[in-house]
């Protein structure tokens, strides 16, 4: 037989038991969408955990010394004295020379970390807003809605500041020139700064509001408090590698840690919430996979009345030539079709329910979450899960088809 | 070259398409053994009509069954155009079968819900001979042939009885078969209807198609060139 024959035989033999076929391909459906819906919202957390954390590259390090009391935000501990004392568990200029020169293929380069002590942000003609502003490190993007990442003397503005600043709308702020008060050390007075706009970011939990580059911040340290340039020492080190490979990193990083230096990168911050992710994600697929499971029972039951109610038939199509083969792929490719016909249905289903599901989580319980869009059907999870659910089919109709290939045509045509 | 030989072998009318020698088929293991065909040998010649009679439980289905190679011996050879059965592979045996071969079964077996047109077309789906459009002309001429063109578009469900069997031949004829065997044809039939089915079949005799005939009516049996008496699994008179 044609390869399209059978299919189109398949095909029609699913309609000589309407009720039945109806009923299995519900479970299917059922079964589809609940994988479509646990992957959908799977994609909405990774999502939206990915570009909260985006600011982060893989080649910006944070250097600490082993043992050093590095303190936790929200964390109190005891204090002690001598931790000022402590030579060895800060950072000085000859750290600096020591990392460059016994890794020059490694770093590109080390920064102390830098601090902006923001005073204020405005611009002519509007009110002054406070705000808490950050450091973009180089090879470090933002997740924009407008614009580019910050060159020198350009910043970064969230979309928050979007209307307080009298601009339209996001493509509006950018190219447009704004003020930041800077505070100095002293904290006494503060100085202006005209920057502009080059690009605006979604407002995020995680990242500053107002981002400036790393060249950007040294230049207004300069001014405002040179001693945080060039400190007499520091906790942190930031280090800018070169392009690694993982074997490369994690050698370089074993080499630190044998000459007591810790390095994390955001990516390894990064990794611990994804793990997160990642846990929440397999128990919604577990819970999709026993809707799955029962949905193959379904095909399964489907496929063996099939062959019970044509046992004649298959006698018959073996008598006129028909090989063991066909009779397989007869109804392999029912149960396919079944799958087929279920996912697709399901698949249009899955889109609908983006249309109802993300309004409403948006409007009730994600109300005060920006930018976290819980559900969201990409491409790659509808095909992976069509993969997955045809070769569920033809697995369960694996075993009832080899039996019926089985039948002797002579046994099968005299059946009553 | 061998469309040729071909030929020259249709040609030839006394030229021998079945042979049967010294077969035996015996059903169940030792202990409780069935001899369902003793010994059994006689030959077939191309274009022949051969009836194959006996009561039911004489064993002439598994001679049949054997023959259509739908079943094998426990001894004894068959050979069909000359070669041995049981030498030629599972997948030559299918194209014989779908390609020389034509069944008229005493039930039809038709597929009730499909119409008369598919249930005609099906040997050539299954061979996957031809065209969708080449299929339907070739059904169109069968269905013309044993005159029921007029229901082909009929579910096969809503026919009587002697027209399912002009379907049924119809069915058998498409694939241009070297031999029809044809399982107690008339045996669902009322005469008249007997009689037209009948005739239809030594018709197509007449035009060169081996008929093995399997029956146990002997006035049907006494049309055919060569009757074959079996009971109890032997060839009890050869005629």
């Amino acid at each position: 037989m044609k390869i399209n024959d059978i299919i189109s035989t398949s095909n029609n033999n699913l309609f000589r038991n309407k009720t039945r076929t109806i009923l299995t391909t519900l479970a299917v459906i059922i079964g589809s969408i609940t994988l479509l819906v646990a992957e959908s919202v799977g994609n909405g957390f990774e999502q939206y955990v990915s570009n909260n954390l985006e600011t982060g590259s893989a080649r910006i390090f944070r250097l600490t010394k082993k043992g050093a009391d590095t303190y936790k935000y929200g964390e109190i501990t005891k204090f002690k004295d001598s931790d000022k004392e402590d030579d060895t568990k800060v950072f000085r200029s000859s750290d600096i020379s020591y990392l460059k020169n016994n890794y020059p293929s490694i770093i590109e380069d080390v920064f102390y970390p830098q601090y902006i002590n923001l005073a204020s942000i405005s611009r002519n003609g509007y009110e002054k807003f406070t705000g808490n502003a950050g450091v973009i490190y180089p090879d470090s993007s933002a997740k924009l809605i407008s614009g580019k990442t910050p060159e020198f003397n350009q910043i970064l503005i969230s979309q928050e500041y979007i209307e307080p600043l009298g601009f339209i709308n996001a493509d509006d702020a950018v190219g447009k020139v704004i003020t930041v008060d800077i505070w100095d050390n002293k904290q006494q007075e503060s100085k202006e700064f005209s920057l502009v706009v080059s690009g605006v970011t979604h407002k995020s939990e995680s990242t500053y509001p107002i981002q400036v580059s790393y060249e950007t911040s040294t230049y207004i340290n300069q001014i405002v408090s040179p001693e945080s340039v060039n400190p007499q020492s520091s906790n942190y080190l930031q280090i800018y590698t070169k392009e690694l490979s993982k074997t490369e990193l994690s050698e370089f990083k074993e080499n630190l840690s044998n000459a007591g230096i810790e390095a994390s990168s955001y990516e390894d911050q990064n990794k611990q919430m994804f793990q997160i992710v990642n846990i929440l994600r397999a128990i919604m697929l577990g819970v999709a996979a026993i809707s799955l499971a029962v949905a193959t029972f379904g095909i399964v039951n489907t496929v063996l009345m099939g062959i019970l109610e044509r046992t004649k038939e298959i006698g018959l199509i073996k008598a006129l030539g028909g090989s063991k083969k066909l009779i397989f792929q007869l109804f392999t490719f029912e149960a396919l079709c079944i799958g087929f016909w279920g996912y697709i249905i399901s698949v249009v289903l899955a889109i609908i329910l983006g249309f109802i599901i993300n309004p409403i989580s948006h409007m009730t319980f994600l109300k005060d979450i920006d930018g976290f869009i819980l559900y969201v059907l990409t491409p790659f999870s509808v095909i992976k899960i069509f993969i997955v659910v045809m070769v569920v089919s033809f697995c369960a109709s694996f075993f009832p088809s080899l039996k019926a290939s089985k039948l002797d045509p002579i046994e099968a045509l005299r059946s009553e | 070259m061998l469309e040729i030989l071909l030929v020259m072998l249709n040609n030839k009318s006394e030229s021998i398409i079945i042979e049967a020698k010294n077969i035996t088929r015996i059903y169940g293991d030792e202990g409780e053994a069935f001899k369902a065909l003793d010994n059994i040998s006689f030959t077939v010649k191309r274009g022949e009509s051969v009836a194959i009679i006996g009561k039911s439980g004489s064993g002439k289905s598994t001679l049949m069954h054997i023959l259509a190679c739908l079943d094998k011996p426990t001894s004894g050879k068959l050979y069909i155009n000359g070669n041995e059965v049981s030498k030629i592979s599972q997948k030559e045996l299918e194209k014989l079968r779908g390609e020389s071969f034509g069944f008229v079964f005493q039930q039809f077996f038709l597929n009730p819900n499909d119409t008369v047109l598919e249930n005609v077309i099906l040997p050539l789906k299954i061979t996957g001979q031809d065209s969708k459009k080449n299929r339907e002309e070739k059904a169109v001429a069968m269905l013309t042939e044993v005159d029921i063109l007029d229901k082909k578009n009929n579910k096969s469900k809503n026919l009587s009885g002697g027209q399912k069997q002009r379907v049924c031949i119809a069915r058998a004829l498409i694939g241009n078969p070297q031999i029809i065997f044809a399982d107690e044809p008339t045996g669902n039939l009322d005469s008249t209807n007997g009689e037209t089915i009948e005739k239809i079949l030594f018709g197509l005799n007449k035009k060169g198609i081996t008929l093995i005939l399997i029956t146990h009516d002997s006035d049907l049996a006494k049309k055919c060139q060569k009757q074959i008496m079996i009971k109890d699994g032997k060839i009890v008179k050869e005629l």
